[in-house]
């Protein structure tokens, strides 16, 4: 149900060595192995009990690197990714979920689409992914930065090494684009 | 916007930021002049404005860091600096605690840091901060000294002093301690609770495992961490609220929320009892139970302590332990005295003990728990926790009566009613009590304990869990209510509130339930004006007489053990104690009804129903049982309105929705009830029952994408056995009767001995109506032998009338009499009767089928007049008078679901001569919708028998 640990190991030492196409392919693993095993919870769960997602992501890091932690980079690399992977599913989820609105939507629906989070903060997903959108065009640094901390909840140093910026840098843009994304929804 | 304009921004966003609030406005404006460019100053406007954002904007989706189990912290990592984290010590209820080197000063230190969600609130973090540095005051050998509070990456941090030893819990697990060890400890004890209670600082949570040995010194942990979670702003415990750590150690007073210096006191006295008499007991003593025990019953701790203590200790000790704060001393002073004399304090700690101490007047509760072995986690929070949404389900464990009076074990019954009278709350079903008892695999005869209540509330899902005790207390009471959250293990529980009432004799007992029910009942979120449109007081709703309530929970027991005469007994025996025991007669009634003693069920009912007009009843039990009746006597007419009522007044319970909708298909609305059942759906988990009806309007309508996703949840809802037979019914309404009578068999073959009878019934029915008229006749037959020996009376005589309508119309008039006459005497039931009556008048036996007649029981409403006229009127039609026949069966017809055709009427119409108006009638019959196949009161094959009837009579 996981992909192989050596598999993923080797995509991120790709990745790190600047490989473009192995950071897609990671993702796409990352996202597939996500809804599956979120099927599996979903399945043995009541429908009704809230599921984590990074919970879930949580468990494919176990599962992938089990005791022995990578190395900082690396980790930092898998953590920027899933924080990519992590607003991905919960932007289309949070999407679903609107669609899914209209009309009465009963409990047992194919299980995919029944995947819940806190609802009240389904609409926030949405609006901030499509600010760090806008945001991206001319704050590319910054869009990245929210997108590890908020959807991936990276902690600046962990950032830092990722971007390999220092993390007093990383605080500073953090607050910047913080204000600015408040000023945005707030509209 | 560019991003080289954002990069200007960005600079002087940050100078203006860099300086303190109140000379932004000026640096602003300042700048604002020398910036050419416009987008610039406006966004820098815009942006500056926004720079004050709360710390809940933008938290992490996934809270600290993306994987919780990873530590904050990794060796390696250096804090503010100065502080070099080493390794982690552990996982408390607040946070992580780790050794770190402290670079300034070179010594090891212990870093604890704090889990953000105990710092969501701002307000929390800053008297986090406040109490933590009064805390920090207090400089004593024998309290754990706390060094610094800062902030790490956005949360807070505190340094203390690193300990290197064995907390006494773990000591205590190889033994008692000897006395020399013990006396030492004992006064180090108390050295310590003497300074930190000068600087007005209270622990609150004494307990072994908050005790450390680092050599031969004793340390507190935690002091002035522990909290109080509901507080007014003065932080003065004036109300009772959250529980915090687990009761082991509690002084009595704690459980009402009142707490000082004495009551450490008595922790601590508590502590040194077990430490030195029985050392392994270290988790206390039984928790709430023992907590409420000790405060309740005059304990004889005399006996509890051992002769070998010195009689200073003894004395001390003794009156440390009073249940009464009044009568114990009044401060540790005190208590030093009574002992000073027995231990010669060494020179050094002297010194310290006589340093610097503040006397600041204020009483703390500081913040949360390290449990070393957590058991419980506590979410410290300002202001109440988030109630439950409404339609939530509350779970009631059986109360515990620890009074040692039997006539008490009514107390879950007064209980649980006070709550169900909630229109908010639904209160969870206890009768599924058995059923998911041997799911569990658990014995459903045996109480089971807090852990396992937590189980089985976890097990279905249930968010609430409430438990209660009460007590006694020479000549009071003590009810004591906890209530926790329940997540998704059974091991935590991550909220807990709890109340407690006393009362000054039995009758105040109900008033103290009612007191904590309604105390509960706001925490979970009804607001005063819910609480008070359903507020009832349980004595008045139940019974006031405790023997009754407790003969009601013994015929409980009993009926769920299978013992029906007994519980028929023990509640004959409630009402007779109680003549005002609404739901005593409710639940006689009920039965009564299914034992099929109709005639003194319904009478129960009506008695019910009569106390009821008086507030016998909680509103929501009126309009159940007014409505059920109703249903059951068939007077839709009533019924619907009293439905009607009982869903506007509680909303959030499904049963009358459901209910509705089950009327109105019956009644042939089927439109309205796919609506209503469609609603329900909606808005509540899915049950077996209600997706059955809604079903069963879909299959009315032919509305097959609905039927085949309904199927597929009443598949995931009930067993499969049942959506099987479904299934079987759909394709033979779409007139794949292969495939049914396949799918029918398959069930017919299972081990589900009750589900097999079903699937029989409606195989013979559907071949019936195929035209197969033998093989229903050998079904029904296999299935009859089949339904005797499993000892189902019910659906033994319900196919017994069906094969004899059958037997009968092949001409076998003789055996159809026989099968008639052995139907009801294997069931009396109202509609067997009828058609029994039918079947001896048409097949010659009239005089028989009068006497039947007699045998109908004397209800009321619409159906049952219905019945009485069709059986009169089959009668008249055997003796040939056809012209009052067809009158009488008229009037029946129009007064039993007038929009069906009944067939009992087009065949006295055939045989009156009147062969247009049968034809008529069967060709309305050979029209029905397949849905009617589902009904037992008809006959089976009628719309075959009908089509038959038309093809032969064409030519005329």
């Amino acid at each position: 149900m996981i992909t192989t640990p050596g598999e993923v190991s080797l995509l991120l030492e790709r990745i790190l060595d600047g490989d473009r196409s192995a950071e897609g392919r990671l993702f796409d693993i990352l996202y597939g192995d996500l809804r599956r095993m979120a099927a599996y919870q979903l399945r043995r769960e009541r429908s009704d009990h809230t599921l984590q997602p990074t919970a879930l992501v949580n468990e494919v890091y176990v599962k992938i690197f089990g005791q022995s932690p990578p190395e900082a980079r690396s980790r930092a690399h898998f953590m920027a990714l899933a924080a990519q992977v992590m607003r991905r599913y919960l932007v289309d989820h949070a999407r679903t979920k609107k669609a899914d609105k209209r009309g009465h939507h009963p409990q047992m629906v194919p299980i995919e689409n029944a995947l819940i989070y806190d609802e009240r903060r389904s609409d926030e997903f949405l609006a901030v992914h499509d600010a760090l959108e806008r945001l991206r065009e001319w704050a590319p640094r910054q869009s990245q930065i929210v997108e590890m901390r908020y959807f991936g909840g990276m902690s600046e140093e962990e950032i830092g090494d990722y971007l390999k910026i220092s993390s007093r840098t990383v605080k500073r843009d953090w607050a910047m684009a913080r204000a600015w994304l408040h000023a945005e929804l707030s509209i | 916007m560019t991003p080289e304009q954002w990069e200007i921004l960005q600079g002087f966003f940050e100078e203006v930021i860099q300086k303190p609030l109140e000379e932004r406005p000026e640096a602003l404006s300042r700048l604002e002049t020398e910036i050419q460019d416009s987008a610039i100053r406006m966004e820098l406007r815009r942006l500056v404005e926004h720079a004050e954002v709360g710390a809940e904007f933008l938290r992490p989706v996934a809270g600290l860091g993306l994987f919780p189990d990873k530590p904050a912290l990794q060796q390696g990592d250096v804090i503010a600096d100065r502080f070099e984290i080493l390794k982690s010590i552990g996982k408390g209820g607040m946070g992580e605690v780790f050794e770190a080197f402290d670079r300034t000063l070179g010594v090891r230190v212990a870093i604890k840091m704090v889990a953000p969600e105990f710092t969501r609130e701002p307000s929390l973090l800053k008297r986090f901060h406040q109490e933590v540095q009064i805390a920090h005051q207090v400089t004593h050998a024998n309290i754990c000294r706390i060094y610094d509070l800062g902030e790490h990456n956005g949360l807070p941090y505190l340094s203390m002093e690193f300990l290197e030893g064995e907390t006494l819990s773990k000591i205590l697990e190889r033994g008692p301690l000897p006395l020399k060890l013990w006396d030492d400890l004992a006064h180090q004890l108390l050295q310590g609770l003497r300074a930190a209670h000068a600087a007005g600082v209270v622990h609150r949570d004494l307990k072994p495992s908050n005790l450390m040995l680092t050599g031969s010194r004793l340390v507190i942990l935690d002091f002035g961490l522990a909290r109080p979670i509901l507080t007014n702003e003065e932080g003065s415990l004036t109300r009772p609220g959250t529980l915090i750590g687990t009761p082991d150690w509690m002084a009595p007073e704690q459980l009402i929320g009142e707490y000082d210096e004495r009551s450490d006191l008595y922790s601590a006295a508590l502590i040194l009892v077990r430490a030195f008499k029985q050392g392994s007991d270290t988790t206390g003593s039984g928790g709430l139970a023992g907590a409420v025990r000790r405060a309740t019953t005059d304990n004889d701790f005399r006996a509890q302590i051992p002769k070998s203590l010195p009689a200073p200790w003894r004395h001390a000790l003794l009156s440390c332990l009073e249940r009464d704060p009044r009568k114990r001393p009044r401060n540790v002073e005190e208590v030093q005295k009574l002992v000073r004399a027995h231990h010669v304090l060494p020179l050094q700690l002297r010194q310290f003990a006589a340093s610097n101490w503040k006397s600041a007047a204020i009483v703390l509760g500081v913040l949360a728990l390290f449990a070393a072995s957590l058991r419980i986690v506590w979410y410290p929070r300002q202001k109440q926790p988030e109630g439950l949404k409404p339609g939530s389900v509350i779970m009631i464990a059986f109360a515990d009566n620890t009074t040692a009076d039997s006539r008490f074990d009514g107390l879950t019954t007064a209980l649980r009613e006070d709550f169900r009278q909630s229109a908010r709350f639904n209160v969870w079903d206890q009768r599924r009590f058995g059923e998911v008892a041997r799911a569990m695999r658990r014995d459903p005869n045996l109480k089971p304990d807090e852990k396992g209540w937590r189980e089985i509330a976890v097990r279905e899902g249930v968010p609430l869990l409430v438990f209660s005790t009460l007590s006694k207390v020479s000549d009071s009471y003590v009810f004591s209510v906890i209530c926790e959250q329940i997540g998704s293990s059974p091991d935590t529980a991550f909220q807990k509130w709890q109340d407690t009432e006393t009362a000054s004799g039995p009758q105040e007992v109900f008033d103290a339930i009612h007191k904590a029910t309604n105390r509960v009942r706001t925490l979970a979120g009804e607001n005063a004006a819910e609480i008070s449109a359903n507020n009832l007081l349980p004595q008045d709703i139940t019974s006031s007489s405790w023997e009754a309530l407790g003969l009601y929970g013994e015929a409980q027991k009993a009926y769920s053990q299978g013992h029906v005469e007994d519980a028929v007994s023990s509640l004959r025996r409630a009402v007779d104690r109680d003549a005002q025991f609404a739901m005593g007669f409710m639940r006689l009634g009920d039965i009564l009804n299914s034992q099929n003693k109709l005639e003194e069920g319904f009478a129960d009912w009506r008695k019910a129903i009569a106390l009821a007009g008086t507030q016998h009843l909680s509103e929501h039990e009126r309009l159940s049982i007014e409505s059920r009746y109703q249903l059951e006597i068939k007077d839709f007419g009533k019924a619907v309105p009293l439905l009607n009522e009982w869903m506007r007044k509680f909303p959030n319970d499904p049963l009358p929705m459901q209910l509705l909708a089950w009327t109105w298909i019956e009644t042939g609305n089927y439109d309205e009830g796919i609506r209503l059942a469609r609603d329900s759906q909606s808005r509540f988990p899915p049950t077996a029952y209600g997706t059955s009806v809604l079903l069963r309007g879909l299959i009315a309508k032919k509305d097959w994408a609905g039927i085949d996703q309904q199927t597929t949840i009443l598949e995931n809802v009930s067993n499969r056995l049942l959506a099987q037979e479904f299934r079987a019914f759909i394709a033979f309404s779409r007139g794949n009767y292969d495939e049914s009578v396949s799918l029918l068999r398959e069930v017919m073959r299972s081990e589900d001995q009750m589900e097999s009878s079903r699937a029989t019934a409606m195989l013979a029915n559907l071949e019936a109506d195929h035209g197969n008229l033998a093989s229903a006749r050998q079904l029904l037959s296999e299935g009859i032998a089949k339904d005797r020996a499993i000892g189902q009376d019910g659906f033994g005589s319900q196919k017994m009338i069906a094969l004899a309508f059958l037997e009968g119309k092949d001409g076998n008039r003789s055996r159809a009499i026989a099968l008639a006459r052995e139907a009801v005497s294997m069931r009396r039931y109202p509609w067997v009767i009828v058609q029994a009556v039918s079947i001896l008048a048409r097949y010659g036996a009239p005089e028989d089928a009068t006497r039947f007649v007699k045998r109908f029981p004397a209800g009321e409403g619409p159906t049952y007049e219905a019945n009485r006229l069709r059986m009169r009127g089959e009668i008249l039609a055997a003796k040939r008078s056809f012209d009052r026949a067809l009158d009488l069966l008229e009037q029946a017809s129009n007064l039993d679901r007038p929009q069906q055709p009944k067939e009992y009427l087009a065949r006295a119409a055939d045989l009156a001569g009147d062969h247009e108006r049968a034809r008529i009638i069967y060709q309305r019959i050979a029209e029905m919708p397949s849905i009617t196949l589902l009904t037992d009161d008809e006959w089976p094959g009628t719309r075959f028998i009908a089509r038959e009837y038309l093809t032969t009579t064409k030519g005329e």
